[in-house]
C-alpha cells in the first residue's frame, strides 16, 4: 500500500528521486551488470586457463535475472514504473526480459568451443555479450524515449565490438567496420526522429507523448510523422528490415559463429520490443499510417530475405538472409496491429510479436549451435560441410532437421505455433493479403531450408571425412541443442502456458492505449 | 482408442529408434507387431462401429490451446472408420512388403514408415482444425524421406518435387482455415478450431457466399494436389517412381485419399454453396483427369509410371463421385427429399467405394510390381517381355497380379467395379455424356492394364537371351527420361560400387546380412557383371530355393533361381486380393458404412432449412 502511493507520488511530482523500490524493480538488471562487471574483474585475475568457468557465472547471472523475473511477474505484477517513469516494470517487460536472458544462456553455452579453437578471449566475450543483454533488458523494460536510446546504444555498441572479435579475421573486421558505420549513421537517425517527437509533443516518456498527441489533436501533424517515420527506420536497422538490412549479410557472415547467433536473435528482439513500445504506447494515434509502413515493409523484407537466402552457398550467410526473412514474419504481427477499436484483436496482434520472437530464438539458436559444432569440425560453413551429417552425427543432424522444420513451419514444431499465430493475427485484422504473402514466402523458405536437410541425410560423406569426423563430445553445445529442440517440441504441442504468458505480456500495452485515448 | 491407434506406432518407432541392436530383423519384428496391432485396433474399431448411427464416434475430446480454441478431438464416421481401416491394412502390408526389399538403413525406415504412419491415421480421425493439420503435415515429411532415402536413381529430385508441390497446397489450406476460424466465430459464438462444431454452425447459418468460393478453392487446391486432380498431378508419377515399394503402396493406397477425404470433411459440407456451383468446373476437371491418365498409362513404358498413372484416372472417378453428389443437390429445390437422397447417395457411396477399392487394388498392383522388380532390377515393360516368360515361372504370382489387374479395370465381381459402377450412375443423372466419356474411359484401362500383363507375363518363351535383353537396356541407358535408367540407381544398396553416385556408402555387412537374399539379386539388365561371384546366401527359412543374382544366362534359364513369391510376399498380397474379391461380391460390406454418412452430408448440404427436418426423419428410420 505504502509503496504504491509512494510510486504514484513519485510519478505525480515527477522529481528525479531514487528510492529503494526503483532498484528492486530493476532486480534483473542489476543481477546482469553485477555480473558483468564480476566477470570483467574476474578475467584479469584468473589464469587463462581456467577463464571458460567464467561461461558458468555468467550462466549463473543469467539464471538469476530470470529467476529475479519470474518473482517479480508472479508476485509484483500490475505496471510499475521506477526512475521516473524512465524504466517501467510490467509483464511486457518481463516478457522480453526471459526472450533476453533464454538467448544469453544459449549463447553461453555455444560459445566456448568455437572461441577456444579461434583464440578468441573468452572472458571479454562473455563480459560484452553481459552488457549486451542489458541493454537489451533496459530496451524492453524503458518508459521513455531517452531509456530506449540509452539500451539500444549499449547493446549496439557491445555489437559492434563482438562482430569484430575475431581480430586475426579480415571478414571479422571488415563487418564490424560496415556495421559500426552503418550503425551510427541508422542511430543519428533515430535520434532526430526521437527529437522531432519531443519537439512535437514536449515529452520524452512514452505515455505523456500519447496524451500529449489526443489532448492537442496532433495526429495528422506531418512533423509527428516525420518523428516516427525516422525513428521506423532507425529500428529498422536494428531488426534488419529490408531495405536497412545492407549491413546485416557482412556483419553476420564475418562475426565469430556464436555472436551471429546471439545477433540474429537478441537485439533484433531488442528492436522488436523498441518499435512496440513507441509505435503502440507512444503513437497508437498513428497507427492507420505505420501499420501500412510496416505492412510494406514486412513484404520487402520477407521477400528479399527469402529469394536471397535460396542462392546462398554458405550456411551461415543463408542462415543471416533466413534471419531477415523472420524479421519480416515478426513485422507481420506488428502490421496487424491497425484496428485500434478491439483490445482482444490488439492483443492478438502484439502476442503474435511476443510469441514469434520467443519461438524465433530457440530455433534460430539452435540452428547455429549445429552450424558451430559443424564448423568446429569441418573448418568452414559451407552447405558441402554438411554432406552426411545424419552419418557422423545422427543426432545433431536430427536437431538440425528439427530446427530447420521449424523455421520452415512446418508442424508440430514451435514454428509452425508461431506463424499460425502471426498469420491468425493478421487475417483478423483484415491484412488477409499479407497473411497470403507470408504463406507464399514460407513456401519459397522451404526450398532452402530444405536443402540442408537433404544434404544432412541424403549426400553421402567422402571417405577421409568419414575417416576424420568423429562425433566427439562438446557437452555444451549438446545442452544447448537440447534445450532448444525440446522447448520447440513443447511450444508446438503444448503452446498454451507460453501463449498465455505472451497474452499477459501484450496486455499492459492496450492498458496504456485504453486510458491515453480516453476510452 | 482412436489416440491409442494414433499414438501405437509411436509407440514402436521409438523403440526401434532405441534398441540397442545391429540386427535388421529386429526391427522388422517390431515393425510388424506395431502394425499388427494397429491393425487390430483398426478392426475392432470397424467392427464396432454402428453403422446406423448418425454422426461421429469413438469420439474423444479435451481442451488444448485455450488461447486459441483449439482442442484435442478425434471421432470417426462412416467414411473415416473405412479410411482408418484401410490404412491399418495397408500399413500391415508395407512392413511384409519391405522384409527383404530394404536392405540398407533398415532402422531409419522402419521409424519413418511408423512415423508416417500416425499422420495418416491421425489426419483421418483428427475432428479439429489445429490437431487436423499437424497430421496432415507430419504425413508430408517422412514420406519425403522415403522417397528421398530409400527412392530408385531420380529419388532426390522427386522428394523435392512431391514435398514442395504438397506443401503449397496446405500453406493455402492453413490461410483458408485461419479466415474461417474468424467467419466461423460469429456464428459458433466463441473462437473455435472444433470441426464439428464448425460445420454444425455453418449448417445452420451458411457463410457468406463469397468466402464459400474463396475457402472452397484454397482448401480445394490443397486437396486437389493431394488427390491429385488434373492439373496439379505433376508430382505423382515422379513420386510413385521413386518411392520404394512400401512408399507406393501407402502413396496410392491412404495419402492420395487424404485429398478426397479433405474434400468430403472440409469442402462439401463448410461450403455448400459455392460446391454446388463449382461442381461442373470439378466434374470437367475429373473428366480431364480420368482421360488423361488412362491415355498417359497407355504409353508408358515403366509398369510403375502406368500404375501411378492409372491412379490419376481412377482418382477422377472419385473427384466425379463427389461432385456429381454435390451437383444433384444443387438442383433438388423442387424434389422430394426422399429421391433426393435416393439420387445422390449413389454418386457419393460409389466415390468412397472408389477410395476403398482403389487402395486395395492399386496397392496390390503396386507390390505386384514391387515383386518382379525384385526379381528383375527392372520395370521396363519391354525389357521384361524380352527376358523371360514371367507367367511360367511364377505361376502364383501371375495369377494374384492378374486378380489385381482385372479389378483395377473394372471386372464385376472385384472390387474395382461397384464404385465406377455407381459413379457413373450418378454421373449419368448429371450429364449422359459425362457418364459416356468417364466409361469409354475404362476400355483404355483394359487396353492398357491387360496389354501391360501380356508383355510383362507372357514373354519370351524359351531360354533366357541375354543378348535380346542386354540390348535393351544399352538402348536405354544414355537417356536419363527413360525408366530403364532406374535399374542403373543404387536402387536396393546393392550396387554402390557401380552406380552409387547418389548411394550412401553402406558396410558390406549390412549389405549381405544373414538371412537376406534379396540384394544379391541382381539381374539389372544394363550392368556388367562386376561381381561375377553370385552371393546365394541361405534364405531365411520359410522358402528354401536361393535367389539369382546376375543376368546370368544359366540361372535364369535354370528357373530355380526365378522364385515365386515368398512368404511375406505372399501374405502381403494374398489377403488384399481375398479382400478385393469379398468386397467385390459383397459392396455392402462397406456401402453400410457410407449410407449414414451420405445422408448427413446431403443434409448439411441442402439449402432449405424445412426440408432439413424431414431429411432428419428419414435418416432416422
Amino acid at each position: 500500500m505504502s509503496l504504491l502511493t509512494h510510486t504514484l507520488l513519485q510519478i505525480s511530482t515527477a522529481k528525479p528521486s531514487f528510492s529503494g523500490d526503483d532498484l528492486y524493480r530493476v532486480l534483473p538488471e542489476l543481477i546482469v551488470l553485477v555480473m558483468a562487471v564480476l566477470v570483467v574483474i574476474l578475467d584479469l585475475f584468473l589464469p587463462i586457463r581456467s577463464r571458460p568457468a567464467l561461461g558458468y557465472l555468467a550462466i549463473l547471472g543469467y539464471a538469476g535475472a530470470l529467476v529475479a523475473t519470474g518473482f517479480l511477474f508472479y508476485y509484483d505484477n500490475p505496471t510499475k514504473t521506477s526512475f521516473s517513469g524512465m524504466f517501467v516494470r510490467d509483464s511486457f517487460s518481463s516478457f522480453f526480459e526471459i526472450i533476453f536472458l533464454v538467448s544469453g544462456i544459449l549463447v553461453v553455452l555455444v560459445t566456448p568451443s568455437y572461441s577456444l579453437k579461434r583464440g578468441i578471449p573468452l572472458g571479454e566475450t562473455y563480459a560484452i555479450q553481459a552488457f549486451s543483454v542489458l541493454g537489451m533488458m533496459i530496451v524492453g523494460a524503458s518508459g521513455d524515449l531517452m531509456a530506449i536510446f540509452v539500451g539500444i546504444e549499449l547493446t549496439s555498441i557491445a555489437s559492434y565490438l563482438l562482430t569484430g572479435f575475431a581480430r586475426t579475421d579480415p571478414g571479422s573486421a571488415e563487418g564490424s567496420l560496415k556495421y559500426f558505420l552503418l550503425g551510427i549513421f541508422a542511430t543519428a537517425i533515430m535520434v532526430y526522429g526521437m527529437a522531432w517527437t519531443f519537439g512535437i509533443t514536449g515529452s520524452t516518456n512514452l505515455a505523456a507523448i500519447s496524451q500529449s498527441i489526443t489532448q492537442n489533436n496532433l495526429a495528422g501533424d506531418a512533423g509527428l510523422t516525420l518523428g516516427m517515420l525516422l525513428m521506423v527506420v532507425g529500428f529498422g536497422f536494428k531488426i534488419a528490415a529490408v531495405p536497412f538490412h545492407v549491413w546485416t549479410p557482412d556483419a553476420y557472415e564475418g562475426a565469430p559463429t556464436p555472436v551471429t547467433a546471439f545477433m540474429s536473435v537478441g537485439p533484433k528482439a531488442a528492436g522488436f520490443a523498441a518499435l512496440l513500445r513507441v509505435l503502440i504506447q507512444a503513437l497508437p494515434a498513428l497507427a492507420v499510417q505505420w501499420s501500412v509502413i510496416i505492412a510494406v515493409l514486412a513484404v520487402l523484407t520477407m521477400t528479399l530475405g527469402n529469394v536471397v537466402a535460396i542462392a546462398q552457398n554458405s550456411v551461415k550467410r543463408m542462415l543471416a538472409y533466413s534471419s531477415i526473412a523472420h524479421t519480416g514474419y515478426i513485422m507481420v504481427g506488428l502490421a496487424a496491429y491497425l484496428n485500434t477499436n478491439s483490445p482482444d484483436k490488439q492483443n492478438d496482434a502484439i502476442s503474435s510479436v511476443l510469441i514469434y520472437s520467443l519461438i524465433y530464438v530457440f530455433m534460430n539458436m539452435g540452428a547455429f549451435a549445429i552450424l558451430i559444432y559443424v564448423q568446429n569440425r569441418q573448418g568452414g560453413a559451407e552447405v558441402n560441410t554438411f554432406n552426411g551429417l545424419a552419418q557422423w552425427a545422427p543426432g545433431m543432424a536430427l536437431a538440425m532437421a528439427w530446427c530447420l522444420l521449424s523455421l520452415t513451419g512446418i508442424p508440430p514444431t514451435g514454428g509452425f505455433l508461431g506463424k499460425f499465430y502471426v498469420f491468425r493475427a493478421a487475417i483478423d485484422n483484415g491484412y488477409t493479403w499479407l497473411a497470403l504473402v507470408g504463406v507464399i514466402n514460407s513456401a519459397i523458405s522451404a526450398f532452402f531450408y530444405l536443402r540442408i536437410i537433404y544434404t544432412m541425410y541424403f549426400n553421402p560423406i567422402s571417405d577421409e571425412d568419414k575417416a576424420r569426423l568423429q562425433p566427439s563430445k562438446s557437452t555444451l553445445i549438446a545442452t544447448g541443442v537440447v534445450i532448444a529442440s525440446v522447448a520447440l517440441l513443447v511450444l508446438g504441442i503444448l503452446p498454451g502456458p507460453a501463449l498465455d504468458l505472451a497474452r499477459d505480456g501484450a496486455d499492459p500495452l492496450i492498458q496504456v492505449v485504453k486510458t491515453a485515448t480516453g476510452r | 482408442m482412436l489416440s491409442a491407434m494414433t499414438y501405437i506406432p509411436l509407440i514402436g518407432a521409438v523403440i526401434i529408434a532405441v534398441l540397442p541392436t545391429k540386427n535388421p530383423n529386429v526391427f522388422r519384428w517390431v515393425a510388424l507387431l506395431t502394425t499388427l496391432v494397429n491393425f487390430g485396433l483398426s478392426l475392432y474399431t470397424t467392427l464396432s462401429f454402428n453403422r446406423g448411427q448418425p454422426g461421429y464416434q469413438f469420439e474423444e475430446k479435451a481442451n488444448w490451446i485455450q488461447p486459441i480454441g483449439a482442442g484435442y478431438h478425434m471421432g470417426v464416421d462412416g467414411v473415416s472408420v473405412l479410411m482408418v481401416q484401410l490404412n491399418g491394412l495397408l500399413f500391415v502390408l508395407a512392413v511384409l512388403a519391405s522384409w527383404f526389399s530394404i536392405q540398407k538403413r533398415v532402422r531409419e525406415y522402419f521409424v519413418a514408415l511408423l512415423i508416417l504412419n500416425i499422420g495418416l491415421v491421425g489426419v483421418f480421425c483428427a475432428l479439429d482444425f489445429f490437431l487436423f493439420y499437424i497430421f496432415w503435415e507430419l504425413v508430408l515429411i517422412p514420406m519425403a524421406i522415403l522417397i528421398g532415402v530409400w527412392g530408385g536413381a531420380n529419388r532426390i529430385y522427386a522428394a523435392y518435387k512431391f514435398f514442395l508441390y504438397t506443401l503449397v497446397g496446405s500453406l493455402l489450406m492453413l490461410v483458408a482455415i485461419i479466415a474461417l476460424y474468424f467467419q466461423a466465430q460469429p456464428l459458433v459464438g466463441h473462437f473455435t478450431l472444433d470441426i464439428v462444431e464448425i460445420t454444425n454452425a455453418t449448417a445452420a447459418h451458411p457463410l457468406n457466399y463469397t468466402f464459400q468460393v474463396l475457402a472452397f478453392l484454397a482448401f480445394g487446391s490443397a486437396f486437389a494436389i493431394k488427390v491429385p486432380l488434373w492439373p496439379f498431378h505433376t508430382w505423382l508419377p515422379d513420386a510413385h517412381t521413386e518411392a520404394p515399394t512400401a512408399g507406393s503402396v501407402i502413396l496410392a493406397g491412404t495419402m492420395l485419399k487424404m485429398g478426397c477425404y479433405g474434400f468430403i470433411r472440409f469442402n462439401l459440407p463448410l461450403f455448400p454453396d459455392a460446391s454446388k456451383d463449382l461442381a461442373l468446373l470439378m466434374i470437367v476437371l475429373a473428366l480431364i483427369a480420368i482421360v488423361y491418365g488412362a491415355m498417359v498409362a497407355l504409353v508408358q513404358p515403366d509398369m510403375k509410371k502406368l500404375v501411378a498413372y492409372s491412379s490419376v484416372s481412377h482418382m477422377g472417378f472419385v473427384i466425379l463421385g463427389l461432385f456429381a453428389f454435390a451437383y444433384g443437390l444443387g438442383g433438388s429445390s423442387g424434389q422430394t427429399t426422399d429421391a433426393l437422397l435416393l439420387k445422390n447417395s449413389q454418386a457419393f457411396e460409389g466415390a468412397v467405394f472408389v477410395m476403398f477399392a482403389h487402395g486395395l487394388l492399386t496397392g496390390g498392383l503396386f507390390l505386384g510390381v514391387g515383386v518382379i522388380y525384385e526379381r528383375l532390377h527392372t520395370r521396363d515393360i519391354k525389357t521384361i517381355q524380352n527376358t523371360t516368360r514371367v507367367a511360367s515361372r511364377m505361376p502364383v504370382y501371375a495369377t494374384i497380379f492378374m486378380l489385381f489387374a482385372m479389378g483395377s479395370l473394372g471386372l464385376p465381381g472385384i472390387a474395382g467395379f461397384v464404385g465406377e459402377f455407381l459413379v457413373m450412375q450418378g454421373a449419368f443423372r448429371v450429364n449422359g455424356w459425362i457418364a459416356f466419356v468417364a466409361s469409354f474411359v475404362i476400355i483404355f484401362a483394359a487396353i492398357y492394364l491387360l496389354w501391360m500383363y501380356q508383355r510383362v507375363f507372357f514373354g519370351k518363351v524359351g531360354d533366357y537371351d541375354p543378348a535380346v535383353a542386354l540390348g535393351h537396356g544399352a538402348g536405354h541407358e544414355h537417356t536419363p527420361d527413360t525408366p530403364a535408367t532406374n535399374q542403373s540407381g543404387p536402387a536396393r544398396g546393392a550396387d554402390n560400387s557401380a552406380h552409387g553416385q547418389h548411394g550412401l556408402p553402406m558396410p558390406d555387412s549390412e549389405k549381405y546380412g544373414s538371412g537376406t537374399g534379396l540384394d544379391t539379386n541382381r539381374v539389372g539388365t544394363d550392368t556388367l557383371p562386376e561381381k561375377g561371384s553370385g552371393h546365394a546366401t541361405p534364405h531365411a527359412g520359410h522358402d528354401n530355393t536361393a535367389h539369382g543374382h546376375h543376368p546370368d544366362p544359366d540361372i535364369l534359364a535354370n528357373g530355380a533361381k526365378f522364385p515365386d513369391l515368398n512368404l511375406p510376399e505372399g501374405l502381403a498380397l494374398i489377403p488384399m486380393g481375398i479382400l478385393a474379391i469379398v468386397v467385390g461380391v459383397v459392396p455392402a460390406l462397406v456401402l453400410d458404412f457410407l449410407t449414414v454418412s451420405g445422408s448427413n452430408l446431403a443434409v448439411t448440404m441442402v439449402e432449405h432449412s424445412d426440408k432439413l427436418a424431414a431429411i432428419v426423419q428419414l435418416v432416422g428410420k
